[in-house]
């Protein structure tokens, strides 16, 4: 085989050589021939004469020797590619539509898979990312997702489990980097066994070891982005020491550093800029026995499984460990979520599912525009066609084969669909680019979206597939005809009826695949109205939004050690004093209409709280959410207030007294406690009355939380507010209550501006810098925009499917006009003779538009019946609206009617005007 | 002519070449001449077919070109059996003399 391929080579290389070998070999052939006769006894030239017709057509046997190796198959194809395009650049305007229209196709396409591939299909960068899984604590009867769980549980899992190799432990935290400029970083606690599980060595240096686990040793491991932005990539960075400030309560101590991790590395999100050991949690000792307490419970944890183990396997081999470990170890605290985790895959936990069966559906919807672009082709190939089977016919007639021919047209096509796709490949890197911009801050791995060699491929083997599926039909209808035939009738030929049918059919395609796209983008497109019709409740117009990491409170000061008095309360006095004249200076800045604190404008993550009402049952965990607030927020923001009154800052007076006051007697009724403690001010919701109060007036009454523990802390109920929605509008408002506000360290400033609130950014900055010295700025954007952020998903979803709907609805148009177009031409010769007999223009318009529109309408009706199917997808997806919403078929029906009946005019109103005599006489 | 009669023309030539080409290397008329004697007459070779089988069985390396310059000066291509193409050619013989004696037998039955 190899000297085939050899000889083939050589062949190809050294043409002219080879030919010439192949001449003297014949050559010799003949003289020796010759030689023999004239032994025999023939004359010279009589034996010459002898050996050249025996051995028969010289030329007729090189042309068989020439045409045998694989090399010839393969420059008869490089001829049919030249010729390809040739034909093409002669048919400009032909060429020029199918190129735009195969380069949509397939650009749509590659784009789609380049999201496709980069968010599910890329592997995470660990070491055999497949068997990497998170486990979950969590407590779906009252709502809880992702739920942490405590050390001792995960010891538990850790020497009970099989199917996994191996855990490890993580918790991120906020910490402040103490060198200028400060910054407030994330960072991870984690166990040492994490670097070894996720298989990721590091880039410099080492990563934490056992050994300094054990030790409580404060060894740091950074993250390359860490490394590059503060440290400029210095390779004499290990040893030196990181100077760091924990946000909580117990400061992370300063750290070495020992290792720096590659650029590729992240965990457990991009966000998290440095590792350091768990034990050097300020409570570790503390908590590390505890199973049960809730702020004992707050370690993430990832597995390896074992190399046979499956995700199901060890989901029940764990259900059985947990319901061993509840029989062994029974819950003393009521809202324990139990011992039985949840495994969820790495990459799924990244991408989520909601994410992932988005992407398919819309992976599935732009799969339908490259249908639709190939029918378009198709059909265009086969109107050309039949212009060129006189020349086709010819060729036949001259000795070539069907299949040669088909080869040709089917060249031809590739040719066209390689030039389309190469087109479509820019496309595509265009609108990755953009898509990548768009969403890769708030969609999970959309930053790492771009064009790499598995898009190309995929957009070479989506060129290849769609050159086969247009080239094919037309290549065999084409070249299915007698060539008799044609020549003898001329350019006529009277199997159209046949090819009307086909192109026919293509078009129904075209239209039903175009409704299905249509209806489902108008769904989605209804469903983002209603969506942002939802009033959340609150001004979300021009506020400024600042979220700021507090400094540290100060330090008491020996005075107040040695007077004993309470420093916290004095602290917390002075810091409040601080705050309220801040807010006092912003809201008396220009074009600054109000001004507020608040711990977060937007909910955020699991509403973990338990209150208990006196006199009502148990409100469990998971149905509440509460926020702290600076008195001025409601005014600012505009929530209404229902009944009561706001609070005010005498309640922060109040609210510190409570905390810092005496403790109360626990011999009396929980009813008798609430009656006599100190109780901190708060404000509700609707939500919260609706929910705990059934419709009654709440002002006044009190709750409660942690009830049964010795610090059982009162609240009162002061006012009811109007419910703000601050989560995803789909979802119904949070019952909530709003604490004063008394920030430890992250707050939210709101300045709600007369003007643009962006431009107050720069003064407000000054002002908390004078206010509050040392305050780290995270990030300055608009309430609009952190609630934006929100419907990032949905919008993207949306823009997406309305861009492949419209795609659609553009080329199905194209390609009605060019059928009717193609189709009068044909039947000039035919109008003409209608027109001459008597038929009025608009006889020949109306038979036109109704020929044409006939597909369309067939077209429509399937792709009504089958997207009555398909939207059954996208229920999921839907806000506010039904499946079968009839103004969007409405919509719909009459869109694509509407653009039909164009499509089709334009060319009717040509024929209409036919000229009989000019008609008649072209044939 | 059909197909399964070239076939058999086709293998049987690529036999003969060999065969003839077992003892010296030769021209292309060489052989053509040899297999004539060979079989008295029998096989009288086409030489447009000679030359295709001397190229398919180049691509398979059952023989080899040899470029000799002959006493005249005259450069001339000579053909050699390679190790495989003999042991293609043992091969064939046997199957050959394998089938003959069964087709001998159907006859004569």
């Amino acid at each position: 085989m190899l000297r085939a391929i050899a000889l083939g080579l050589r062949r190809l290389v050294s043409r002219k050589h080879v030919d010439r070998e192949l001449d003297d070999e014949v050559q010799q052939y003949i003289e020796h021939a010759t030689e023999a006769h004239v032994k025999a006894g023939l004359s010279r030239a009589d034996a010459e004469r002898a050996a050249r017709l025996e051995f028969g057509g010289v030329e007729n046997v090189k042309d068989q020797i020439r045409s045998a190796g694989w090399d010839a198959a393969l420059s008869t194809i490089w001829q049919d590619v030249r010729f390809g395009m040739r034909t093409l650049r002669r048919n400009p305007a032909f060429t020029a539509v199918t190129l735009a229209t195969i380069a949509i196709g397939i650009g749509a396409n590659t784009a789609m898979f380049s999201v496709v591939r980069a968010v599910m299909l890329r592997p995470l960068p660990y070491a055999k990312p497949e068997q990497l899984a998170l486990l979950w604590s969590d407590d779906p009867a009252r709502g809880l997702h992702e739920g942490l769980t405590a050390y001792q549980t995960v010891v538990d899992w850790r020497t009970s489990s099989r199917s996994f190799s191996d855990m490890a432990i993580f918790s991120t935290t906020s910490a402040t980097l103490m060198d200028e400029p400060r910054e407030r970083l994330t960072a991870a606690y984690v166990s040492a066994n994490l670097f070894p599980l996720l298989g990721v060595p590091p880039v410099l240096g080492r990563v934490i070891t056992q050994r300094e686990q054990d030790d409580r040793v404060a060894s740091v491991v950074l993250s390359y982005a860490l490394w590059q932005r503060r440290f400029g990539g210095d390779s004499s960075v290990i040893g030196k020491a990181l100077e760091l400030d924990d946000a909580d309560k117990g400061g992370l101590p300063a750290a070495t550093i020992v290792g720096v991790m590659p650029e590729s590395f992240a965990f457990p999100d991009k966000l998290t800029q440095f590792w350091v050991p768990a034990t050097l949690y300020w409570r570790w000792e503390r908590e590390r026995t505890e199973r049960f307490i809730v702020w004992a419970r707050r370690w993430g944890v990832v597995g390896r499984l074992a190399p046979a183990a499956s995700l199901a396997a060890a989901q029940r081999e764990l259900n059985a460990i947990g319901s061993r470990l509840g029989a062994e170890y029974p819950a003393t605290v009521p809202d324990f979520p139990g011992y039985v985790p949840r495994i969820v895959g790495l990459l799924e936990q990244v991408t989520g599912h909601e994410l992932q069966s988005t992407l398919w559906l819309l992976f599935g919807a732009v799969g339908f525009v490259l249908l639709i672009a190939c029918a378009n082709v198709a059909n265009l190939l086969l109107a050309r066609g039949t212009i060129r089977q006189h020349e086709l016919a010819t060729r036949r007639a001259l000795g070539a084969t069907r299949g040669r021919l088909i080869r040709q047209l089917i060249v031809e096509s590739l040719v066209l669909s390689a030039a389309g796709g190469a087109l479509g490949i820019a496309l595509a890197a265009v609108a990755s680019r953009a898509l990548g911009a768009a969403a890769g801050p708030y969609l999970p791995r959309f930053d790492e979206l771009r064009v790499d060699a598995a898009v190309v491929l995929f957009a070479a083997l989506a060129a290849i597939a769609t050159g086969l599926a247009f080239g094919a039909i037309p290549a065999l209808r084409v070249t299915s005809v007698s060539p008799n035939a044609v020549l003898k009738e001329g350019a006529r030929s009277g199997r159209s009826l046949r090819r009307r049918r086909t192109s026919g059919s293509l078009v129904v395609a075209e239209c039903s695949l175009a409704v299905v796209l249509l209806i489902g983008a108008g769904l989605l497109l209804r469903s983002l109205a209603r969506l942002n019709a939802v009033d959340p409740g609150f001004r979300t117009a021009g506020v400024l939004s600042v979220r700021l990491a507090l400094p540290r409170e100060r330090p008491p000061t020996p005075t107040e050690e040695r007077g004993r008095v309470d420093i916290g309360q004095i602290i917390a006095t002075e810091r409040e004093v601080v705050l309220s004249g801040l807010l006092e200076q912003i809201g008396a800045a220009p074009g600054v209409a109000g001004a507020a604190f608040a711990d977060d404008i937007l909910v955020r993550g699991e509403a973990d709280e338990s209150i208990t009402i006196p006199g009502r049952p148990q409100v469990p965990a998971g149905q509440l959410y509460t926020s702290s607030v600076s008195p001025e927020l409601f005014a600012t923001l505009g929530v209404p207030l229902r009944s009561g009154r706001l609070l005010t800052r005498a309640d922060v007076a109040l609210k510190i007294r409570a905390l810092w006051g005496g403790l109360p007697n626990h011999r009396l009724t929980l009813a008798e406690l609430g009656r006599v403690s100190l109780a901190e001010p708060v404000v509700v919701n609707e939500a919260f009355v609706r929910r705990f109060f059934a419709g009654d007036d709440p002002v006044g009454k009190r709750f409660c939380i942690d009830p049964t523990g010795p610090k059982t802390y009162w609240y009162e109920i002061v006012g009811v507010v109007g419910d703000m929605r601050r989560q995803a509008l789909e979802r119904q408002p949070i019952p909530e209550y709003f604490q004063t506000f008394l920030p430890r360290s992250n707050a939210e400033l709101l300045v709600r501006a007369r003007g643009d609130p962006l431009a107050l950014a720069a003064s407000v900055r000054r002002l908390v810098a004078a206010a509050l010295p040392g305050t780290i700025v995270l990030e300055v954007s608009t309430v609009d925009r952190r609630m934006g952020a929100l419907t990032v998903q949905r919008r993207l979803q949306t823009a997406l499917l309305t861009v492949f709907a419209s795609l659609a609805l553009v080329l199905a148009a194209i390609g009605i006009y060019g059928i009717v177009h193609y189709s009068v031409a044909e039947r000039w010769h035919e109008l003409g003779v209608r027109v001459a007999l008597g038929a009025a223009p608009r006889d020949v318009l109306a038979d036109v538009i109704r020929r044409g529109m006939t597909p369309p309408v067939v077209g429509m009706a399937i792709g009504l019946i089958a997207s009555a199917g398909v939207s059954r997808l996208m229920t999921s997806l839907l806000f506010g609206i039904e499946r079968s919403d009839p103004v969007t078929i409405a919509a719909t029906v009459l869109g694509l009617a509407g653009i039909a009946l164009i499509a089709c005019y334009l060319p009717a109103r040509r024929a209409s005007r036919v000229d009989p005599i000019i008609a008649l006489r072209s044939e | 002519m059909t197909d399964a009669s070239t076939d058999v023309i086709q293998g049987t030539l690529d036999m003969l070449v060999l065969k003839s080409l077992s003892l010296e290397p030769m021209h292309g008329f060489g052989i053509a001449q040899r297999i004539e004697q060979i079989s008295r007459g029998v096989f009288k070779v086409n030489p447009g077919s000679l030359m295709l089988a001397f190229q398919r069985m180049e691509r398979d390396s059952l023989i080899e070109p040899e470029w000799r310059t002959s006493d005249k000066g005259r450069r001339a291509k000579y053909y050699r059996i390679t190790a495989k193409g003999r042991r293609h050619l043992e091969r064939e013989t046997r199957d050959w003399d394998r089938r003959a004696t069964a087709i001998a037998r159907l006859l004569e039955a």
